[in-house]
Parts: structure tokens; C-alpha cells; sequence
């Protein structure tokens, strides 16, 4: 096996050697920037005690089909179930505390949890009277969001990210107020219908998150109860995230009206899911990187 | 009214098809990378025979490093001197970067410098003259502010013993790091890059980039082939296309590391990822029919040619996704399955517009061992927006400059070395 011990690299051993080495080199080398220092200078060869694969044909080995199968039914299968068992319920109580806490804001008589249909059962939603946005507030918004649009373009120096996604935030509220200028009875939507299209997609998220996520570690040699542990706390936080953002949205669209109900659905939506999603697998991934590196038995070479 | 729906519905389903499609293919590469036999490059042949090599470095006002590359090619690189020589290129410099080559040739003979004053400026303009000067069979390429390693030129050069290799591509690693986050992020998108695609697409015999630079040609069919189109600003591509549509192969040798300095700030970022997706775009637009047309490609290659093609005009393709998704939403069309096909496209969407998903950037930075620095993934989200913007441009510019007949100017990247 590649992995025998050796008191050095190869590498090393002929670089160590101040023979080998020319004056000139060790003049050029010397005159470098410090930070290149460390990779010209043969002298700073490190010794080993082991030499592992190196990272250019290293793979892992790969899983039986018995292990993949158990994978998929334990991460995705039993996961699911659960989520398909309990979602009226959950919804139903993220519905309620979403009521209760609205209801410190808005007169509650004014707020109604209503069922509706989604995939065998009924997903409890929150309903409450929305507001359309007054001529002036759309006409301010307009003035404001094509100002900084088109003051961003024209400013001929490179836009950076986060202006890129100002620019962006500037876009759908200049479209949504022009909306509201010349065709605000014309608006698609209420409360009630964003409030189902919300909470229908939190629950498609939630059943999505163990196949994203399953998907996605399989490869890597990690615990099963690691994984399960990483995709159960990765839909909790969905749960608890889908809920604030539930009352937030809410009580906003109810205060400043549908006017920004563009600007919710395509930045603040799910588009914010999938970051907690790679966030989670990052996590589990950068642990698990460092506790497997030098593991020798979990790694091949080429074959 | 129903006409204009339907044609916003099919064309947001085209987006969607075209962004599942990359991130199947993706995953394809993820896996064979991670479980599948890895296909070597000709590191283990040893032959005494080598081919003369002659390596060229171009540089325009290249001073900040200029002295750390030619003093890496004259004491670390390890190849037969008498079959060794290194012409950099000084292209228009107004810095002190002559004399530095002048320098560097006064004391080691095998440097020969070509000072480029008159005449087109750009990349392909001095590899096209220093070609002429060559007396090397292959030509190897590294840019000023690369670092190359001591054996890379016999690995890179010991490819061509096998005739039908035309190009050769090395790996490029990061040296600068730990700069700062952009720079962070940058060489976990380099290593998603070559650790998994480039060394998938070899291990596949799909159609693996020469990327000009830490790879070589040969000179011969360079010059057959007319050398580098001038007003092309990706030169590397177009000499992928052009040696894949004639039958050449190139080999991805992801051992032959060399240490880059990346954009450090998010300027020099924006016209690099732009300038590479004009280029690529010009290349796209001139390789799309012969790719179909040729008869030394198999399907597979085909196939992973066109999607190669294609990848700089996905974030084209996504920008005008973003009105035609608004007037569905003020059309009353964004319903359910709109919402989740709009987050299986941001998710499939390579995650975050850098054209390699989160979990193919996991699984190199994984074989690479990089350990806390992936916890870093979910900021490319903050990059996505950037990338697709700046893209789209280059994209635009790049199909426009065939269509219109433009020359475009080539654009130095700035270098960030801090002199000493």
C-alpha cells in the first residue's frame, strides 16, 4: 500500500540537500515576496511521516447498493413520511402562532385561519384584509426604485454584489408600482391566495430538503445518524424560519401593502431556502472533511 | 393576452429545461469524480527523448510579476536545458517590465525576450509572433502571474509522445487565497472547476478545455490551423474547437498544479468573467455548426461539446428570465408549480450563477481537503446576481461582435502582487 511509512517525500529528499541547490537559486528565491518564499524554497520542504494520496486521483469508495438503498430509505422515505404524516398539523400550528402574535399588531377580529387542499389533506393557512397601495405611495416608489436604477447603471464603475442585488430589489419594485399606477384593479392576488402559495411551498420545501440533501452527502463516508441529524435540525430550521418569515410578511403586506408582494415572492421566498439548505451541507461537509481527511481506509487511488 | 401567456410559459420552461440539464450533467461529473475510475493524464511514461519545448509567457506592464515567473522558469523548472527555451512576450508594456526580461536573458541564454511595440496588442497578437520565433515543437503557456512548478513542463510536455494529443491543460490553483472572501470563494470555484469537471470530462473522453494558461500545444498544428484569431478573446476555446472538429484530443492532466494569483476585488472580477464570456460567446456562435457537421466527434462528445458551447449564455438566458417571471406574476400565472420551479431553478442553477453546483464545489473542496473554508458555500448566493450580470454582458458582447462584425480590444487583468 501507497500509504507505508516513509521518513520523507521523494521530493523532499533530494531538495533537502544544500548541495543540490545553486547559489543563484537560493539568491533569486530569497529576493521573492515572502508569500512565495514558502512554495520557491526548496528548503522549506516539510518532513513526513506518512505520505497520503495525493488530491489529484484520490477518490472515495464507493457504496453498496445495500448501503444507498438504506440511505434513501431512512433519509428520504422514513423522513417524508413523517412530513406527509404531520404537515396539516404543523401548518396548522405555525397558522396559529402566526395569529397570536399578529394579533398584538392587528385587530383580531379581522384575522381567520382557513383550511386549504394540498396534495391528500388540507394545509391551514392565515387570511386577513390586504391593502392596495395608495397613487402617491406608487408613485413615490416608482420615482425612488428608477432613480437608484438608473443612477446605479450609469455610475461607469463596476457594481458590486451587493448594488447588483440592490439594482435587482430596484427592478421589481419599479415593475410592481408601475402596476399599481395604471392597472391596481388588475392585481391578481389577496392575503389569502399569497398566504397558500407561501405555505404550500414551505411544505414542499420541507419534503424536498431530505432528497437535496440525501442527494448530496451520499458520497461521503458519514455516520447515517450524522446525516439524519443534519436533515431533521435542516427542516426544524426551515419550520422555525418559514414561521417568522410567515409573520413578517404578513404584518408587512398588511402595514405597506400588496405593493411589495412582487418584491416577498421573488427575493424573500424560496430563493432564501436554498441558502440554509447549502449551509447545512457545508456544515455537515466541512466536519466531516477534516475528521476523514487522514483516514486512509476510507480513500482510493484511481480505482 | 392567452398568446403572451403562453409564450412567457414556454419560454420559462425552456429556462428550466436547459438549467435542469446542467445540473444532471453536473452531477454526472460530481459522481464519476468522487466514485469512478479516474483516467490519468502521461505523468508515468519516462522517456529520455523529450520534445524541445519552448515556453511563452505573454505580459503587458507585467513588473509586479514578471521577476517571481521567469525566476520560477530559470532556477525551479526542471527540463533538459538544450531542449528548454522561454520567450516572454513584453506586449506594449510602458513599465518596467523590459527591463526586467532584459535582465533575466543577459544572465540565462534560453530566455528571448520579443518586445512587441508595434502592431496589434493582445494575447493572441504576441503568441501568433512569438510562434514564429519558436524553435520548440510543443509551445507551453503560462500567464505572468503564474507560478510554475518544477516538473510541470515534462508533465505537461511528455503528453504529446501520443500523437493524437493536440492541447494539454494543467490545473490551476490559487495562491492568494486567504486575500480576502472573494478570493476564498474563488478557488473553491476553481477547484470545483478542475478538480471535478475538467478531471470528469478526461475521465469520460468527453471534451475535456485547454485553458491558456499551465497548458501546452503543439506548434506545428497551431500554426495549421492559421494561429490565434486576433479579435477572439478567449483564444484557449477556440483552440479547444478548433483541434476537437479535427480530430486532435486534449488531455486534462490535474497533477500539473500551478499557483495563480486570483482577482482580489470585485472589479477585476467583473471584466474577467465578462471578457471570458465574450470570448466564449464569439467562439460559441463560430463552433455551433461545425460541431454538428464534423465526423470526429461521437455523440457523447457532441453532446458535451454543445453543453460546453452554452454555458456562458445561461446567465443570459436566465436575466431574461427575470422579467418574462415578473409579468407571469402581474398576469396572475404564478401559481404553486411555478414557485417550485422557480426554486429547483435557483437551485439547479449551478448554485449561484458559477456554472458548478454546490455540490460539485463540495465534493472537489472535499477531495481536496479543504476543511473550514467550506463552510463558506452558501456565500456564493451573494455572488450570484454578479456573476449573472456580468456574464450576460460579456454573453451579449460576445454573440453581437459576430453578428456586427466587432473587433473587440483585448483587456489586461490587473495583478494585485505587492512589490517588495
Amino acid at each position: 500500500m501507497l500509504s507505508a511509512l516513509f521518513k520523507s517525500d521523494s521530493s523532499s529528499l533530494s531538495l533537502k540537500d544544500p548541495e543540490v541547490i545553486e547559489k543563484s537559486q537560493r539568491e533569486s528565491i530569497a529576493s521573492l515576496p515572502e508569500n512565495l518564499r514558502e512554495i520557491l524554497d526548496p528548503g522549506s520542504a516539510i518532513e513526513k511521516n506518512q505520505i497520503y494520496y495525493h488530491r489529484s486521483y484520490r477518490k472515495l469508495k464507493q457504496h453498496s447498493l445495500l448501503n444507498i438503498a438504506v440511505q434513501v430509505l431512512v433519509q428520504i422515505v422514513l423522513i417524508d413520511f413523517f412530513i406527509f404524516y404531520y404537515y396539516p398539523q404543523i401548518t396548522e400550528a405555525i397558522s396559529k402562532v402566526t395569529k397570536a402574535v399578529l394579533a398584538t399588531a392587528i385587530s383580531q377580529e379581522l384575522i381567520e385561519i382557513v383550511p386549504s387542499l394540498y396534495i391528500y389533506d388540507n394545509v391551514h393557512v392565515v387570511t386577513l384584509p390586504g391593502r392596495y397601495p395608495s397613487l402617491k405611495l406608487s408613485i413615490i416608489v416608482a420615482v425612488l426604485s428608477l432613480t437608484f436604477f438608473f443612477l446605479s447603471i450609469s455610475l461607469k464603475r463596476v457594481i458590486e454584489p451587493k448594488f447588483v442585488w440592490l439594482i435587482f430589489i430596484s427592478f421589481i419594485n419599479l415593475t410592481a408600482s408601475l402596476f399599481f399606477i395604471f392597472y391596481s384593479g388588475y392585481f391578481p392576488y389577496d392575503m389569502e391566495v399569497f398566504s397558500e402559495m407561501y405555505i404550500k411551498t414551505e411544505v414542499g420545501i420541507w419534503i424536498i430538503i431530505p432528497f437535496i440533501l440525501t442527494i448530496a452527502l451520499l458520497p461521503f463516508p458519514i455516520k447515517m445518524i450524522k446525516k439524519v441529524g443534519v436533515i431533521i435540525l435542516t427542516i426544524l430550521y426551515s419550520m422555525v424560519f418559514a414561521l417568522v418569515r410567515y409573520i413578517v410578511f404578513l404584518y408587512l403586506l398588511r402595514t405597506t401593502t400588496y405593493l411589495f408582494m412582487a418584491l416577498m415572492f421573488f427575493m424573500l421566498g424560496p430563493f432564501l431556502d436554498f441558502i440554509y439548505i447549502v449551509g447545512s451541507y457545508s456544515l455537515c461537509l466541512s466536519t466531516a472533511g477534516k475528521q476523514t481527511q487522514k483516514k486512509m481506509e476510507l480513500w482510493n487511488w484511481l480505482f | 393576452m392567452e398568446l403572451v401567456i403562453l409564450i412567457l410559459r414556454i419560454y420559462t420552461i425552456f429556462e428550466i429545461a436547459i438549467l435542469l440539464i446542467y445540473t444532471l450533467r453536473h452531477f454526472v461529473f460530481t459522481f464519476n469524480r468522487i466514485f469512478g475510475e479516474q483516467r490519468l493524464y502521461y505523468q508515468d511514461i519516462v522517456d529520455s527523448d523529450l520534445d524541445k519545448v519552448t515556453i511563452l509567457v505573454p505580459m503587458h506592464n507585467e513588473e509586479l510579476v514578471a521577476r517571481d515567473v521567469m525566476t520560477q522558469l530559470t532556477t525551479v523548472v526542471d527540463y533538459p536545458r538544450d531542449k528548454f527555451e522561454v520567450i516572454p512576450i513584453n506586449d506594449h508594456s510602458s513599465d518596467g517590465t523590459r527591463e526586467i526580461l532584459d535582465g533575466f536573458a543577459a544572465k540565462y541564454p534560453f530566455i528571448k525576450p520579443l518586445h512587441r511595440d508595434e502592431g496589434g496588442r493582445g494575447k493572441p497578437h504576441g503568441l501568433n509572433d512569438a510562434m514564429d520565433l519558436a524553435t520548440g515543437d510543443i509551445i507551453i503557456v503560462f500567464d505572468a502571474d503564474y507560478i510554475p512548478s518544477k516538473g510541470i513542463v515534462r508533465d505537461i510536455a511528455i503528453c504529446f509522445k501520443d500523437q493524437q494529443v493536440g492541447a494539454v491543460m494543467g490545473r490551476v490553483i490559487p495562491k492568494n487565497t486567504g486575500t480576502n472572501m472573494l478570493t476564498r470563494l474563488l478557488d473553491m470555484e476553481r477547484s470545483g472547476g478542475y478538480q471535478v469537471d475538467q478531471q470528469a470530462r478526461h475521465n469520460m473522453r468527453m471534451v475535456p478545455q485547454y485553458g491558456g494558461t499551465v497548458g501546452g500545444f503543439r506548434k506545428d498544428v497551431a500554426l495549421w490551423l492559421g494561429g490565434f484569431n486576433p479579435y477572439l478573446l478567449t483564444e484557449d476555446t477556440e483552440l479547444t474547437f478548433l483541434l476537437f472538429l479535427r480530430g486532435w484530443k486534449v488531455v486534462y492532466a490535474n497533477k500539473a498544479e500551478c499557483y495563480e494569483e486570483s482577482p482580489e476585488d470585485w472589479g477585476v472580477r467583473s471584466r474577467q468573467i465578462s471578457r471570458w464570456s465574450r470570448g466564449h460567446n464569439q467562439v460559441m456562435m463560430k463552433s455551433m455548426i461545425p460541431l454538428f457537421r464534423t465526423k470526429h466527434l461521437n455523440f457523447k462528445e457532441k453532446v458535451d461539446g454543445l453543453l460546453l458551447l452554452l454555458i456562458y449564455s445561461i446567465p443570459l438566458i436566465m436575466i431574461i428570465g427575470i422579467p418574462v417571471s415578473l409579468l407571469l406574476f402581474f398576469l396572475g400565472q404564478m401559481n404553486l408549480i411555478d414557485m417550485f420551479l422557480i426554486f429547483i431553478l435557483v437551485a439547479a442553477y449551478n448554485s449561484f450563477g458559477n456554472f458548478a453546483p454546490f455540490y460539485q464545489i463540495g465534493t472537489a473542496s472535499y477531495i481536496d481537503g479543504v476543511g473550514d473554508r467550506l463552510k463558506l458555500l452558501p456565500l456564493f448566493f451573494f455572488g450570484f446576481l454578479f456573476n449573472v450580470l456580468y456574464i450576460s454582458q460579456g454573453a451579449a458582447s460576445g454573440m453581437l461582435d459576430v453578428i456586427l462584425k466587432r473587433n473587440p480590444e483585448w483587456a489586461k487583468t490587473t495583478r494585485f502582487r505587492k512589490k517588495e
